[in-house]
């Protein structure tokens, strides 16, 4: 048992390391190039804050961000520290609704912001009136 | 230094072997006996080869397998994780790049005003 226990942590140790070099930590803001935390700038001060996997998908947002259209990289940089504030259910909560209303067919998904739009133009009690009558 | 039964036995053995006239009988049994004695010596468990062969190596294949099993187990798992993650992000970036503001999937209130408006 002791043999198997020695020649089990031998033959471990690699895997260990690997894992240790998979497991390696995000940059931190210092180490960001550049042009990345240029992008990134607006979450700068959040950046210390946030956990491993969050940091990673912003690194990898943000790597995105040259392919993206101008009108894209303007909802990106204007949205990004609101997001960031969010509560990780409120993140779900949108994310969920968001996958919900990709199946909804393009031509009326189009409409969508004029909608939100005129919903945003309802007066003020009558939007909190739908809301109250939501969360009965 | 005080010897043992077997060593006294070995003793009277030798000095009466020294002193010859052994049958031919005798003498091939003797031979055959020593030739056996030796192989066992040879191949017994007392080299440092044998020891490694016959209780390391087990011992490292079964530890290898059970770290390879590990291995694939942490592994499929931090695939998975990365997968996960992956996928997140993607979502994350077409939600915020799209049309739609934030605040347009977190209002429960919108929700229920689109579907009460009729469909055009």
């Amino acid at each position: 048992m002791a043999r198997i226990a020695t020649a089990l942590l031998i033959c471990g140790l690699p895997l260990v390391a690997a894992q240790a070099v998979a497991q390696s930590e995000p940059p931190r803001w210092d180490e960001l190039p550049p042009r990345m935390q240029g992008v990134l700038g607006p979450i700068e001060a959040d950046w210390k804050r946030m956990d491993p996997d969050r940091r990673r998908k912003w690194v990898a947002i943000a790597e995105g961000y040259d392919t993206m259209t101008p009108a894209e990289q303007q909802n990106l940089l204007s949205r990004m520290r609101e997001w960031a504030k969010l509560s990780p259910g409120e993140r779900e909560q949108a994310r969920e609704r968001y996958r919900e209303w990709l199946s909804i067919p393009a031509e009326r998904r189009e409409a969508l912001r004029e909608r939100w739009e005129a919903y945003q133009n309802l007066p003020p009690d009558e939007r909190a009136k739908i809301r109250a009558g939501q969360s009965r | 230094m005080r010897l043992s039964e077997e060593d006294r036995l070995a003793r009277r053995m030798a000095r009466r072997l020294d002193l010859g006239g052994l049958s031919p009988t005798q003498a091939r049994r003797l031979a055959e006996a020593r030739a056996s004695a030796l192989g066992h010596v040879r191949h017994g468990p007392g080299h440092v080869g044998d020891v490694i062969r016959e209780s390391w190596l087990p011992a490292t294949r079964t530890a290898f397998s059970l770290a390879l099993v590990a291995g694939l187990l942490l592994g499929g798992a931090e695939w998975q994780a990365e997968r996960e993650l992956t996928q997140t992000g993607q979502l994350d970036r077409s939600l915020l790049v799209d049309d739609l503001p934030i605040d347009a999937y977190l209002d429960e209130g919108f929700r229920a005003w689109l579907e009460s408006q009729p469909r055009s």
